[in-house]
Formats: C-alpha cells, structure tokens, sequence
C-alpha cells in the first residue's frame, strides 16, 4: 500500500522569488529556472525529509503537467528570429523540472515527465503507483505542476512512500482533501464567519432550509469560486444548480473539469 | 509474472514506411542525412535526417500527427488487436510534438495524445512520457507497467519526433551539432545530427517473441544538461537489468551513441563499470540522426529484427575508437546467435535508462 508521507502546494498567483527567499535563500540556480521548474524544486523543497542531501537511488520523482513548459517554450521562441538562447533551449525539455529536483536533492533514484490530458486523480495515483514496480524505489516525489502563464498555475506535490504511517495514497484521499479544500474557500467566499469545515456536511444540500440556506446572490459568488480557483466556467446559472447540490457533488465535478 | 511481449511493429523514417525497408537500409550502410540550407527557415545550414512532409501529411492533421496515427495504425495492424477496446491504452512519446505551430494553435503534447486515442475511437485517456531523449526507452518502459498493473491487454506505444526551426536552433545554440554526417564513438566525432522519425510498438502479453523483461530510469542528479563524468546514471540502470541476464547472454548493447564528445565517453565508463566491454556494442545515430522521442522505440525494433536475423548491426559514421574505455564498438555487421539485447538512452535532465529484450519460445 502507497501512504502519504506528506503533501505541498503552491498557489495561483504566489511571489515565487519572495517564497525562494523565505523558505531557502541560498541556490542562486534558482533564478535560472523556469516557472515550471521554480515551482517543482520549491515544492520538493516543502517535501524534503531528513537527512537532506544524501545520494538515494530508492527516491522517484515524478511530475505531472497538461501544457509541460509551453510558458517557457514562448519565451525561447521570441528568441529564435535573432539569438537563441541556449539557457532557454534546456528548459523547452518537459522533464528538467525533475532533473532540477534530483539534482538538488541528489535524488539519484527514477525521475519521469508525464503530460495528461487533464488532472485525472485515478490516472495520477495509478501512474505513481506503476513507478513501484521498479523493486529500487521505496518513495516518490510525485507532483502535478501546470505553469500557463508567471502567474497563473497549477502546483501541488505528494511524498509518497510503501506502507508508511500516513493516509492512503489514492483517489479517496485526493478527494478527502479536495473536498475540504472547497469547504475553506466556501467559508471565504461566503464571509461564514465562525464556521469550519467540520460544520459542513459532505452530502447536506447548499440551498434551502435544510443545509447552509444558500441562496441565489450565493450561486454567483459559487460560480466566481469555481472559475478562479479551477478555471472551470459555468455557461448559465441554472448548470449551477446541479453542480452545487453539496460539497461533495461539488467536489466530483471539481476533480472531473478542472483546468487548474 | 506474466511476460510483456512485442505483438507488432512500425517504422516511419525517410529511409522507408516499413520495418524491413529501414532494415534492409541500416544493413546496407544507407543514411538520409543531408545538408539542408535554409530549411524551416534556419540561417545556418545543418544536416539532418528528414521525411517527405508533403506525402505524409494527412488532411486535417499536422505532420506530427499524421505520423504517430499512421505509425499506431500500422503496428495495430501487424498485431491484429482491436485498438478501440476499453482494455487498450496509448502511451505517446515525444520531446516537443506539434512545437513548429507555436504561438497559432495548441502544440501541447496532451492534445496531440487525445487526437491519437480519438483516431482510433479509443477511450481511455493517452499517457505522454516526455523524459527528454530516452522518452521512447522510458514509453515501452511505461507501457509494460501499465500492463503489469492490471485492467489491460494491450498498449500502443507511439514514438516520433519531426523537426522546425524550434528544435534545430536550440540544438546549434547548444553547438551541439556536428557539420558533417555524424560519427559515433569515433575519434573525430564532434557532435549530432537530428532526425525525424515515427515508430510504434504493440505491447500485450505473452509466452513467446520478444519479451520485454525490465528496464529502469536513473537519475545523475548531476547536471541539466552535462554527462556525468561517472556515467552514474547509466550504470545504474545497467546494473539494475542486469539481474536478469549474463552479458555472455547480450548479442549487443545498442547504446545512445549521439556522437557529441560527452555522451558517448560517458556511456563508454558506464558499459565499463556494469562488465560490457566483452559485449558487441552498436549505434544507430550514423544512420536516422538523433529521432529524439522516436529513438528508443525506434533502434528498438530494428535490435530486435536484427538479434533475429542473426546480425549485429553496423555502427555507420564509426571507425576509430575515440573513447576512454575499450568497448567493443561494430563497425560493419557481425554474426550473433545469442538472443537476448540491451537498449540504453540518456538525456537531459541528468535521466538515463536501460532496457532488457529477451527472444522467447521455440528457437527461430
């Protein structure tokens, strides 16, 4: 069995180089990078164990994206009329991101790039738990890290390890953490003062009398929520009303058309 | 265990739209690399080793995905297996897809991957493996893990890659490219040419042909785009698929054989330090150029028709060892009767991979 031994993210919109200097401040590399890679090594940098810096061959790293480095690709693109640049050219590569993280890290273990159609959390946990079928590897730095844009991106990264204390690795557990995402930024969203998580049932109806008593100005603050924290767009308010049966139902269409 | 086979083949390339075309081609010594000035646009002349675009684009597709349909189709049909079962499942290999369409449409590598699966009416979400130039190596790897992995009978595994100003200005920036035909693991070899190709592998299961034993990727965890000086990586990946097999078992090591200073001097310490230096070695560089996400698949097909042939493939571009370690380089075809061989691959991002192919059942 895979558990988590411990999960990271990163959110649309962070000061990347203000994080860097906060949290490690001493890997001048860092500015060569690209956004991708930025956003994989500070996220190994959140996942790190101890001791740090030991060459391991039983560490994978694994990372996940939709568009690999496009954002990047750009930037190397304009360059090609008049100079290319060669400091460019090395980050169109999907997989630096985990050559970046190795390397830091002397992570000497498997390092694989994948490009999904979509954040799928089935396909996720079924391609990291395939990477154990190498008899070497024991954990895994696995991570989904979509960089569109500087600013806009997707980025959140698990330490996966056999039969460790933690919660179970797989598309539950995604969705337990999923679905007590969009719980928090319902309570923002909705200024519900004083409430929790807790309070919020999985399965209780948004609207009526017998859930949270939603009402409709609430749809388009839901809509709002579901557009800037997944990029997913609702056509008309009356879609809303199915997608936001419950917390849960909210989360299922969530995991199924999130862009980000 | 249940053994991973090979069901069906394909090879696209500029020497031909079959295997045995591009066998008959790698055998007599034949090579695609020309000069070309002025091609996509690029300033400085290069040589390179490329298709007839015209002829192989198919109406409503871009070049690169008319390749990696045409080259699944023809595979799908060696192996006889129905590509639009829910037990089937693609996995695409590739370094930067529809990349000469920047900035005009979508060039992601995921949406060439659902163009793929939807050509076939398939339903199962496409996997792209873009490990950097063993993608191919780590493609087949990947298949035979989704395979031992339950739920399916069958993998179409799809490399290719097809070149733009992008990728061959990068290359020159890099002044990674040699002006002339390349030579691998030669004395006077001074870099790489690059090369388009597409070629597909039918994984599924089986008692006998090709097994597909195991493979491993390693990590140098040492630079972005520098050999390691140890050849780490690549040794571990060796060693790792060497549990398997005694190098008196290997009719070859078809090695990565770029033909840049660093890289195949690497790959010399690193057959050296795993026990290989008794083993015949070849490279197919000299031939195809540097097909990137098609090269592992691609120099695969043709190890395996060629350990069942009998042959040793020649190492065209080779003639004077030019590496540290005295490895067994084949310069002209040789006789084989062994029937196991080694695949190896680095690439950028420090990666490096190794993979095991085993002849199975009654003897050919």
């Amino acid at each position: 069995m895979l558990t988590i031994k411990q999960f990271a993210s990163i959110p649309a919109g962070t000061d990347l180089t203000a994080l860097y200097r906060a949290a490690v401040g001493d890997y001048p590399k860092f500015f060569k990078m690209d956004t991708a890679c930025k956003l994989g090594f500070l996220l190994a940098e959140q996942l790190a164990d101890e001791p740090r810096f030991v060459p391991r061959e039983d560490r994978a790293v694994l990372m996940f994206s939709t568009c690999g480095c496009l954002c990047n690709d750009l930037h190397y693109e304009e360059t090609v009329k008049d100079f290319p640049s060669p400091a460019l050219f090395v980050y169109t590569l999907p997989n630096i991101i985990t050559g970046e993280i190795a390397i830091r890290n002397k992570y000497e273990g498997e390092t694989s790039a994948y490009v999904l159609e979509r954040f799928d959390p089935a396909q996720f946990a079924a391609l990291v738990e395939q990477a154990f079928q190498d008899g070497v590897t024991g954990s895994a730095l696995c991570g989904w890290v979509d960089a569109r844009s500087e600013g806009d991106f997707t980025a959140f990264a698990f330490l996966v390890e056999r039969d460790g204390n933690g919660l179970e690795f797989s598309v539950e557990t995604y969705m337990e953490q999923l679905i007590e995402e969009i719980k928090l930024k319902l309570i923002d969203a909705l200024n519900l003062d004083g409430m929790t998580p807790a309070d919020i049932d999985n399965d209780a109806p948004l609207f009526g009398d017998e859930g949270l008593g939603l009402d409709s100005i609430d749809v388009l603050e839901l809509i709002v929520l579901l557009e800037r924290n997944y990029g997913i767009r609702l056509a008309n308010p009356q879609e809303g009303k199915k997608v936001f049966q419950s917390v849960a139902v909210m989360a299922d269409y969530v995991a199924a058309n999130r862009t980000k | 265990m249940r053994k991973v086979v090979c069901l069906g083949e394909s090879i696209l390339s500029p020497l031909g739209l079959t295997v045995e075309e591009n066998f008959s081609a790698v055998c007599r010594g034949i090579s695609a690399l020309r000069r070309y000035e002025g091609m996509f646009g690029v300033k400085e002349p290069f040589i390179a080793s490329l298709m007839d675009r015209p002829a192989l684009t198919a109406d409503g597709h871009t070049f690169f995905d008319s390749l990696i349909i045409e080259a699944a189709r023809r595979a799908v049909e060696a192996a006889g297996i129905d590509p639009a079962s829910p037990r089937a499942a693609f996995v695409l290999s590739s370094i930067k897809g529809n990349i000469e369409y920047i900035g005009t449409q979508d060039v992601t590598l995921a949406a060439s991957a659902r163009r793929l699966a939807n050509a076939f009416g398939n339903p199962n979400p496409a996997v792209v493996v873009s490990n950097a130039c063993i993608s191919g190596l780590a493609a087949l790897l990947q298949g035979r893990r989704i395979l031992l992995g339950g739920g399916f009978d069958h993998v179409v595994v799809v490399g290719c890659e097809v070149q733009s100003r992008f990728i061959v200005t990068g290359f020159q920036s890099l002044k990674a490219l040699s002006e002339a035909p390349c030579k691998p693991f030669d004395a006077a070899r001074d870099g790489l040419n690059l090369g388009e190709a597409a070629a597909a592998v039918v994984l599924g299961f089986g008692d006998s042909g090709w097994e597909l034993v195991d493979g491993a990727v390693r990590n140098d965890a040492n630079h972005i785009s520098g050999p390691s000086r140890t050849g780490e990586g690549s040794y571990k990946a060796l060693r790792q698929v060497l549990r398997h097999i005694a190098p008196e078992e290997l009719a070859v090591v078809n090695v990565h054989g770029t033909a840049t200073l660093y890289n195949d001097e690497m790959e010399a310490i690193a057959l050296d330090r795993a026990g290989l230096l008794d083993v015949p070695v070849n490279a197919l560089k000299g031939v195809f150029g540097h097909t990137m996400g098609a090269a592992g698949i691609l120099e695969s097909i043709l190890s395996m028709h060629a350990v069942d042939e009998g042959i040793v493939l020649p190492t065209r571009g080779f003639s004077e060892l030019g590496v540290s370690r005295p490895v067994r380089v084949s310069p002209e075809a040789g006789r084989t009767d062994k029937r196991a061989f080694v695949k190896l691959l680095s690439g950028f991002g420090g990666v490096n991979g190794a993979l095991l192919f085993r002849k199975g059942g009654a003897a050919c």
